[in-house]
């Protein structure tokens, strides 16, 4: 039935679309009525606890919005309650349907808001610098449209993500971004200031569209336990079966960006007034999950480290070693009531005669069973004067990805023997 | 040894706390006591007069006052007397001074055996041992800190950082050392000294071979556990080699009270540490590095090692299933 709805407006939108190219003014007018503000409240305090900006999706009052934007509403729906706002000066309650955590989508709905004119959404992706429309109400100042440029997929980003050159500010996530037929091509999502900004295509609106309902607040948690534990699952696969790109730091053989989505900086330290040289080598994946204020998952974060004794002896070069080896300085968020405390386990580890001292240390999400954070540092012991330390932060992953994934990484850290 | 036939005793000139100022044997008869010169026990106290009392007697001694103008007391009765009978341990009160008669024949107390004498505790209060441990001291302070330090090694930062320790241990010695000049009348400062030193000494030594112990065999727990037990002993042996110092008594009755500090210790260190049990978001990579230590055991393949590490994952999920506080 849903399926059948959305479709319905695809079509009636797609045959509108082709007659017609929209200004500014008409986006505006004609979709002012179908772009609504998502206010969660504070059940206590009676006031705002976080806005954001929907869209009408269909005729039975459906809405789609961002997960972020309704994070606490999910993670604590007896503390806060869900509103919608319209820009005439309507409100209502809203109930939660389900979530695509992943790609940072909600679907909710009101009553109130059946027979409400919708917005039609087009999966096909415009071409490469059309015009954008995107609205929402930016700082809680009431309904904006924006105008932006259509700049294609993000290259470098595990999951698919619309780069638009225009000003999305906060408040307005969640609300439609609108090529110049009037059709959403995607969902306000996040920005990276000075007119950079990213859109959640609209084909996973569609996914979550055709999925049934969540009936209960248990069922929807298991969802999104279900939805994190597939991605990791996903992308980690992925990352296994292809060969990781290595690269050389001094005599090692360490992980280089081991995908496309995951960049690496470099910066070596060897001032000659410094006892010990430095060169460390940093990678990353931009894609954090949001899962509430406190706690992202789903990042690929790691860092290689060598250093080498200029003018200082063994053991201090070791002592040196040591405090590095204890500093992390990494917070990886969340609290109590979301996470465990990290668990170690730490051992040598012997690969390809390359000897080692090896530290994993996990704590499980507490509200989704077998989802795990993963840090683990190596630290080599071949040499007596130089030594490579890497780290690998990996989290919302499950035993059998995370442990093969981390086995990998740290089997990947070879001495070249120059 | 028996007295010569014309010892009568001794009269003894005693301050208020009853200490001995000056002690005058009894020779010959009469004594005559007062501030004049010519007396046998001259006394510079303006209260009495120049021929005060004398003692006088055959079997039994007696002190006559010669009217003088303040008079004699016994003790402290305010009455005053024309003339005292003299017993051992008598005492008298003349003007503002007080006098305590010893009989000849008085039967003195055993002679007290002193446990410290000859002890080889009271071998640690040498000079040369103070400066050797002195020295070692602080050739630990300095290498630890040489140790930590990632920056070029100044001569004048390193004494700077070693000071504040050495001068931690010279008032460690010298508490110690009142405390034994106010309890038991002596003064060993080198002797605490060298104590302080050494516990200083022998800690930094157990800590570092439990750090390569910890470090060899992956056992940082089992080593700080380790560590906290050797520690423990080390402060009850600190305490016992102080109050040794101190103590007249037997050795034997200072093991309880330096057990007992080392037990305080102990459980002090076993108490839950509110900011160990403080919930963290970020690991703690608290283990020593010590190169080494490493050759004593070989690696394990990675397949052993992410086996055994299921252990941390089944801790973890056995934490979750616990309601946090």
């Amino acid at each position: 039935m849903p399926l059948f709805r959305f479709m319905f407006g695809l079509l009636l939108c797609t045959s509108v679309a082709v007659a017609e190219e929209w200004t500014t003014e008409e986006v505006f007018s004609r979709h002012k009525d179908s772009v609504l503000q998502i206010r969660i409240i504070d059940a206590k305090g009676g006031a705002k606890r976080s806005i954001g900006s929907g869209f009408m999706i269909s005729d039975d009052g459906r809405l789609i919005t961002n997960f972020h934007v309704v994070a606490d509403f999910v993670h604590h729906p007896g503390e806060h309650r869900a509103e919608w706002h319209s820009s005439d000066g309507a409100s209502g309650p809203l109930e939660l349907l389900d979530v695509d955590v992943v790609h940072d989508l909600a679907l909710m709905r009101s009553e109130a808001l059946a027979n409400r004119v919708f917005l039609a959404v087009e999966s096909n992706l415009p071409k490469m610098g059309e015009r954008l429309f995107s609205l929402g109400f930016p700082y809680d100042l009431g309904l904006t449209i924006v105008e932006g440029t259509y700049n294609g997929l993000l290259d470098k980003s595990l999951y698919e993500r619309i780069h638009l050159t225009g000003s999305i500010n906060p408040g307005m996530s969640g609300g439609p971004a609108i090529d110049r037929n009037g059709n959403v091509i995607g969902v306000n999502v996040a920005t990276a200031g000075n007119q950079v900004s990213f859109l959640v295509p609209s084909r996973h609106v569609i996914d979550l569209l055709t999925r049934d309902d969540a009936t209960t607040r248990g069922e929807l948690m298991q969802r999104i336990g279900e939805q994190l534990r597939a991605n990791q699952a996903r992308y980690l696969t992925e990352l296994m079966q292809a060969p990781f790109a290595t690269t050389t730091l001094g005599d090692f053989q360490v992980p280089g960006a081991v995908a496309r989505h995951v960049n690496c900086w470099s910066q070596s330290d060897q001032a000659q007034e410094r006892l010990i040289d430095r060169t460390e080598l940093s990678c990353q994946s931009d894609d954090d999950i949001f899962l509430s204020g406190e706690l992202t998952t789903g990042a690929i974060r790691y860092e290689h480290e060598l250093r080498s004794a200029r003018r200082i002896g063994t053991l201090r070069f070791w002592a040196q070693m040591e405090r590095s080896f204890r500093g992390f300085f990494g917070n990886l968020g969340g609290d109590e009531a979301s996470v465990t405390a990290f668990h170690c386990h730490q051992d040598f580890l012997e690969h390809e005669g390359l000897k080692s001292t090896l530290m994993l240390c996990v704590r499980r999400y507490r509200e989704f069973d077998g989802l795990y954070d993963l840090v683990q540092r190596q630290v080599s012991l071949a040499h007596s004067d130089r030594s490579l330390q890497s780290t690998l932060i990996l989290t919302g992953v499950d035993r059998e990805h995370g442990i093969q994934f981390a086995r990998r990484f740290a089997e990947e850290v070879r001495w070249s023997r120059r | 040894m028996e007295p010569p036939m014309s010892f009568f005793g001794a009269v003894e000139v005693v301050d208020r706390t009853g200490n001995v100022q000056a002690r005058v044997r009894v020779e010959r008869l009469p004594f005559r006591i007062g501030r004049a010169l010519d007396n046998d026990l001259v006394l510079d106290d303006p209260h009495i007069c120049p021929h005060h009392a004398e003692l006088r007697g055959a079997e039994t001694l007696e002190l006559i006052d010669c009217g003088s103008l303040n008079g004699s007391f016994v003790g402290a009765d305010r009455a005053r007397r024309e003339r005292i009978e003299l017993g051992t341990g008598c005492e008298l009160r003349i003007g503002h001074t007080h006098l305590r008669f010893r009989g000849a024949g008085e039967q003195l107390a055993a002679t007290l055996a002193d446990p410290m004498a000859g002890s080889r505790w009271l071998g640690l209060d040498r000079w040369h041992w103070g400066i050797a441990a002195l020295a070692g001291s602080a050739a630990v302070v300095v290498g630890e800190h040489i140790l930590g330090s990632s920056q070029a090694l100044r001569p004048g930062v390193v004494a700077g950082a070693a000071a504040p320790a050495l001068i931690v241990l010279a008032l460690w010695a010298l508490s110690w050392s009142l405390v034994n000049r106010v309890v038991a009348h002596r003064f060993h400062y080198v002797g605490h000294l060298v104590i302080g030193c050494l516990a200083v000494i022998t800690a930094s030594a157990l800590e570092t071979l439990g750090d390569y112990l910890g470090f060899a065999f992956a056992a940082n727990q089992a080593s700080s556990a380790l560590d906290t037990v050797m520690g423990a002993m080390l402060i009850a042996v600190v305490v016992f080699g102080h109050l040794r110092l101190i103590s007249t008594g037997s050795g034997r009755r200072l093991l309880a009270p330096a057990a007992l500090v080392g037990f305080a210790f102990l459980a002090l260190m076993t108490l839950p540490d509110a900011a160990d049990n403080r919930f963290s978001s970020e690991p703690r990579f608290n283990i020593s590095l010590k190169l080494p230590a490493a050759a004593l055991r070989s690696g394990r393949p990675g397949e052993t090692f992410y086996a055994d590490a299921a252990e941390a994952l089944d801790a973890a999920d056995a934490q979750a299933d616990e309601v946090p506080e």
